[in-house]
């Protein structure tokens, strides 16, 4: 049985200083609004809106988490975390743990909230470990969040400039299949990826291969990374975008007319080593070259998707999230 | 309003020898008026997928072979592949490419009348003639021609002995996705030409698309390969590139870990080949498809059905491949 057609949605930015705990209270905020960006209603829980919830320490926020709207038989969980003091929290190779790095991770056959530093933070089932995303050192700034039913995207965008960090976290690859090889019971594949701690993201419709595109994977500690649990374990799968633009200026979606021509779920996403099998495609996501975080593709009356981009200011290497709606 | 679905058929092979522009004039006409296709099942020329196929034969020499397509559009366009192995004709070229004995040529027509001369300046009587690009030439040697279909367009894919092979598209296989005036013509579509040229095998088909005789791209001189529209309403022509590619393009990575094929229709867009590089459409129901092999069929593992016709870089062994859409 084919997946569910996932809608996304802009819920909206949110303004953080140069602390973790400030971007992820950002997140929250976002996390339980009531409204979308274009001021329709949102009511976490129900739609393409997540259950969010948040822990602090002694009123600083450590973490916040969250429960997809769509509860898939695997049960899965969000979490992004970060301290400014020394903590051990499993971290997911080859990324290690450091202070003031904000940082996302996901859990299947989840049970309870536990705590987000402990092996099992939320009590039961397969934790993935945590990957870097964002540092402090990136900046004040203000964070985008796009959600669907079964996946959000995290876009941290430093004010001064423009750049940009990210993660997704969810059942963001369509594995268009139910062998068990290839896919979990329910169907789908449960996984993170990040443009990685140590470099704004680079490329998102262009080259793939670099160490800070969107959906790319390096191998070193705070590089980008891309993964998926392996069908039925807690092991983890590389993977990493294959699809690509050879020139993304600003033309090469727009027709002679003025017109965007763009197209949805052409995203093939294949493992990071060889033979370089498929892994399936981003879900609902499309290639689009330039535009800056958070525009909207409009046909006049309705949002056709949402554009996630290299930059928050000025028009940069594109990709859509589709509205489906 | 949506351009129509393309279903895309096999004709079949069409082996030719000796590796003569007339011989494979014939193959093509061959395959152009078989009662069936490759699967055995009906093929009448004229109705479903199958344009009607006409030959221009000189003394007994076939110089020509020509078709009219399954659907008339309001454009009347025509194909032509054309040729000869001695004389000196004088055929309307394309720019950058010319006339040369021993070379294969293909073109379109749109706003047709009736036949009139292959080497005519107005090989259709009236209307605007895209001009021939080369896409074959008798040092390839001897080999067969394969025909793709489909209500709108024909594909071929000329195979060597040694396994390389030479493209050509004709027709309406690029849609703009767009009514505007500036983006197509005034039924919609955009009519064209791409060729592999007259002298290299095709390049890569998935991967990079600046590599030298990549896919559906554009080179600047003689024999190059070549992709070109008309402009809307007009007689030039729009040069084309290929803009999206594959980044790895293994035997594996259209292949999930279970082994079954993974497949998309994906649109595979195009862009003019000078900034700003603007979009001119996605080519109709085809997608990228990892590694395969020329005349090969993808079949749905539940129903049976064919999915679609590959196309490849080569005819004997897996390389990089497209998919056409069966869409049935």
């Amino acid at each position: 049985m084919a997946l569910p057609t996932v809608q996304w949605r802009y819920v909206g930015s949110s303004a953080y200083t140069n602390a973790i705990n400030s971007a992820l209270d950002a997140v929250y905020t976002l996390g339980t609004k009531t409204t979308y960006y274009d001021g329709s209603s949102r009511t976490p829980g129900s739609g393409q809106a997540s259950t969010w919830s948040r822990f602090q320490a002694s009123g600083t926020t450590e973490a916040v988490y969250a429960t997809p709207v769509t509860s898939t038989a695997l049960n899965a969980r969000w979490i992004f975390a970060g301290s400014s003091s020394a903590k051990s929290p499993t971290m997911a190779s080859p990324d290690t743990w450091v202070t003031n790095m904000l940082l996302a991770s996901i859990n299947k056959n989840s049970g309870a909230f536990n705590a987000w530093d402990n092996a099992a933070p939320f009590t039961s089932g397969d934790f993935f470990g945590y990957w870097r995303v964002w540092p402090t050192s990136a900046n004040a700034g203000s964070v985008h969040m796009f959600e669907c039913e079964e996946a959000v995207m995290l876009w941290f965008v430093r004010a001064s400039d423009g750049t940009s960090r990210f993660c997704c976290v969810g059942a963001f690859v369509n594995p268009f299949s139910t062998d068990a090889a290839d896919a979990e019971t329910d169907e789908r594949l449960y996984g993170v990826a990040t443009g990685g701690g140590s470099a704004n993201v680079s490329f998102v419709s262009g080259t793939s291969t670099n160490n800070a595109s969107w959906m790319g994977n390096g191998t070193s500690n705070g590089n980008a990374h891309t993964g998926v649990f392996d069908p039925g374990a807690a092991t983890i799968r590389s993977i990493q975008r294959n699809t690509e633009l050879g020139n993304t200026s600003a033309g090469t979606h727009q027709l002679p007319s003025g017109d965007y021509l763009y197209a949805k779920n052409n995203i093939l996403i294949c493992d990071d080593g060889s033979p370089n099998n498929a892994a399936g495609m981003l879900r609902e996501m499309g290639t689009f070259t330039q535009a800056t975080v958070g525009q909207v593709l409009s046909d006049g009356v309705n949002d056709i998707g949402y554009c996630i981009s290299v930059n928050g200011n000025s028009a940069s290497d594109a990709a859509l999230l589709f509205r489906n709606a | 309003m949506p351009l129509p679905t393309q279903q895309w058929r096999f004709v079949g092979n069409a082996g030719f020898s000796p590796a003569s522009a007339e011989s494979v004039l014939n193959a093509i006409y061959t395959l152009g008026t078989s009662s069936t296709y490759a699967d055995g099942s009906s093929r009448t020329p004229g109705s479903g997928s199958a344009a009607t196929w006409s030959r221009y034969q000189n003394g007994g020499v076939t110089e020509a072979v020509y078709a009219t397509p399954a659907t008339t559009t309001a454009l009347a366009q025509r194909f032509i592949f054309a040729g000869v192995d001695t004389g000196s004709p004088t055929p309307t070229m394309a720019s950058p490419d010319v006339f040369a004995t021993g070379y294969l040529m293909a073109s379109v027509n749109k706003n047709s009348g009736a036949f009139n001369a292959w080497d005519a300046a107005l090989p259709f009587t009236s209307g605007q003639f895209h001009g021939y690009y080369n896409f074959w030439n008798t040092s390839h040697g001897i080999g067969a021609v394969r025909m793709f279909e489909c209500q709108e367009a024909v594909y071929l894919v000329i195979g060597r002995d040694n396994g390389q092979s030479q493209h050509v598209a004709v027709g309406a296989w690029l849609d703009p996705g767009s009514t505007n005036d500036a983006d197509a013509e005034s039924d919609g579509r955009l009519y064209g030409v791409y060729t592999s040229g007259g002298n290299s095998p095709v390049g890569p088909m998935t991967g990079t698309a600046t590599a030298a005789n990549a896919w559906m791209t554009h080179g600047g001189s003689n024999n190059a390969e070549h992709t070109t529209v008309f402009l809307p309403g007009g007689a030039t022509l729009l040069a084309l590139f290929r803009d999206s590619e594959l980044n790895a393009t293994n035997a594996h990575t259209g292949r999930l870990t279970s082994g079954r094929r993974t497949y998309f229709n994906e649109k595979i867009l195009l862009t003019t080949n000078t900034a700003p590089n603007n979009a001119v459409g996605s080519l109709r129901d085809m997608a990228f498809f990892g590694y395969g092999i020329t005349g090969q069929r993808l079949t749905s593992s539940s129903s049976g059905g064919v999915v679609g016709h590959i196309i490849a870089e080569r005819v004997e062994s897996e390389n990089e491949s497209i998919i056409l859409f069966r869409n049935a």
